[in-house]
């Protein structure tokens, strides 16, 4: 058989896998050595509602040490088949997609001659040069499509690496965040990426307001998911510093607990960000708000119906069905894009083979 | 119908206690679709007041005994015939979230008998002074953040029962307020009722303002009034009685004598 009839075969079977959907979508993810990570579940959420819709998709690690999540994301995801690049010899086909996180940038190297649709995910704009090679960009690698969470966050990385198709997908707001059925207690969340402006701003109010030494303030760190949304929801107030962030879920998480926010803006303003909560650019004037806010809610005083309704409002495109069609529609578009380059393909080996 | 009464004690009537009074009834005037105001007085007194309030159910219990605190509220107590019964002094109000939040906890925690409300003490010029009832949810104060328990009262003293909200008929099962007991009656109620299983557990909201140590009130006396005044050694022992009396629904005899 000539290579070319070769060629043909294996660009028919790989056409004949996107067209049953049984191609392999690869989310390569680090071990979080069960400590919850938002960024992981978001890669998670990927491959179940992937799975769930019948694409066959595979969560890709490093080696057989790898922890999983169950110890903080329940069984939900128990199903999601983990592989691992090491033990597994895994082979990652021209039909396949490989879906490799910002902080991964060290592996492109490695994975350059796979000829699969590389997908590179960027939750975390910040650790898009950790580990890129000066001055090269991710096309160099095969890297021509991107998936990121936020409008800000497409707009910069099509300013860096403009050849790239940018898609936006944004983390899930899980229905486990609602309202809770029980009166909140007084209780403030607080989730500071700085452990230091963490102990700060609590330090600050209790010297400030040693009145409200009584007041609780909720670490939500180090905690399950489900933990996490039962402890969010029980608090009157969530405080939310953190000037790294792209995305910022914890917010959109109070605000669907019903739990007001107030925040430090972070330096890449969240597209969701509006009158939905009490925003200050000064992490000065935190714990003034907050002592303010926390007297006013011990008064009986109550949000007023437009921050209310902004909070509904913003929470309108993360639900999860949106989030979910959306997921499907960008995969869909990988597959369908490949379809195309793969009939091309086939159609000049055809008119090559019969001349 | 109703099913709050709120128990307004008062001794005597002046200028300055019409004041205080208004202010105090004001305070109901919102709750006046579920309250029913019952001031226990002398009969002088009664025939003093009128016009009130023009929204609030006004009801008499005229006194013609003892007029200490805890006899008047005793009095109230015994004729009050709503599930619910709460403690307004006269210097002291309401504030405006006290029935919303009541009403929330008495529907989450039906096993629950006492509401004691966060007290914003204030001093005779209104400027704070500090709260009460709050401690309950410090974090590792109590056994259960929000409630108060026996054994932490054994340790903690200062709690305030006025504004409160106490299940009527619990109360006249446990016994009411022993009015021999100077300084700590309220505690020894406290006491008594944890001892008894009854739950206790503070609402996080400011329901109600208390005037601290104003001039001529029974506390201020206690510590200021020449002749009413409590000596050290007394405090200690009213104290210790509480600590020692709540074992028993009524009042025993009990006298403190100067050592």
């Amino acid at each position: 058989m000539s290579k070319n009839i070769e060629n043909i075969e294996k660009l028919k079977e790989a056409l004949g896998r996107l067209e049953n959907s049984t191609n392999t979508v690869y989310f390569l993810t680090y071990d979080t050595k069960n400590n919850p990570r938002a960024s992981v579940k978001y890669i998670y959420d990927l491959a179940f509602v992937l799975k769930e819709n019948g694409t066959n998709s595979k969560i890709l690690v490093e080696d057989s040490t790898y922890g999983g999540v169950s110890h903080w994301l329940g069984d939900k995801y128990k199903d999601l088949e983990v592989v691992s690049i090491k033990e597994d010899k895994i082979e990652i086909k021209i039909d396949d997609v490989l879906v490799v996180p910002e902080y991964y940038s060290n592996i492109l190297q490695q994975v350059s001659n796979i000829k699969c649709t590389k997908v590179m995910l960027v939750q975390q704009k910040d650790y898009i040069f950790e580990t890129l090679p000066v001055g090269s960009r991710w096309r160099d690698y095969g890297f021509d499509r991107v998936i990121t969470t936020t409008e800000s966050s497409k707009k910069y990385i099509s300013e860096i690496f403009p050849e790239s198709l940018i898609h936006i997908i944004p983390p899930i707001i899980e229905d486990n965040f609602c309202p809770s059925d029980k009166t909140q207690k007084p209780f403030i969340a607080i989730s500071c990426r700085d452990r230091v402006v963490h102990r700060r701003i609590i330090s600050e109010f209790y010297l400030r307001y040693p009145q409200l030494r009584w007041v609780t303030f909720r670490d939500m760190v180090q905690m399950g998911y489900e933990e996490f949304s039962t402890a969010l929801k029980e608090c009157f107030v969530s405080v939310w510093i953190d000037d790294e962030s792209t995305f910022g879920t914890f917010p959109l998480e109070s605000m669907k607990c019903g739990v007001p926010v107030i925040g430090k803006i972070p330096s890449m303003e969240p597209d969701w960000l509006s009158e939905n909560g009490i925003w200050t650019y000064d992490t000065s004037k935190i714990v003034e708000l907050l002592g303010t806010y926390t007297l006013a809610w011990l008064e009986g005083v109550e949000l007023t119906n437009e921050i209310t309704e902004k909070m509904s409002e913003t929470l309108l495109p993360y639900s999860k069905s949106l989030t979910e069609n959306n997921i499907l529609s960008v995969f869909n578009s990988f597959r369908n894009k490949r379809i195309e380059s793969i009939n091309n393909a086939l159609e000049k080996l055809k008119v090559e083979e019969t001349v | 119908m109703k099913k709050i009464t709120i128990l307004l004690p008062l001794h005597k009537i002046d200028d300055e206690y019409s004041v205080m009074l208004n202010n105090a009834v004001n305070s109901l005037e919102d709750f006046h679709n579920d309250v029913i105001l019952m001031i226990i007085c002398p009969p002088n007194v009664k025939n003093s007041l009128s016009n009130l309030s023009q929204k609030l159910e006004i009801v008499y219990q005229v006194n013609s005994g003892d007029i200490g605190f805890c006899n008047q509220i005793n009095l109230g107590i015994s004729k009050c015939e709503t599930e619910w019964f709460s403690i307004l002094e006269v210097d002291d109000e309401f504030r405006k979230v006290w029935l919303k939040s009541m009403n929330t906890y008495i529907t989450e925690n039906p096993d629950v008998d006492v509401f004691l409300p966060v007290v914003k003490d204030v001093n005779v010029e209104g400027t704070f002074i500090s709260f009460t009832n709050e401690s309950a949810w410090a974090y590792g104060f109590t056994e259960k953040q929000g409630f108060i328990d026996n054994e932490v009262l054994l340790d903690y003293q200062n709690y305030q029962t006025s504004g409160g909200l106490f299940r009527t008929n619990v109360t006249k099962e446990n016994g009411m307020f022993k009015e021999n007991i100077k300084l700590t009656f309220s505690y020894e109620l406290l006491l008594r009722l944890t001892h008894n299983g009854v739950k206790i557990m503070t609402v996080p909201k400011i329901g109600y303002q208390h005037v601290n140590f104003r001039e001529e009130s029974l506390f201020w006396s206690y510590k200021n009034n020449e002749e009413t005044k409590l000596s050290e050694g007394e405090v200690k022992f009213w104290l210790d009685s509480a600590k020692k009396e709540f074992f028993f629904k009524n009042k025993r005899d009990i006298k403190y004598v100067e050592s």
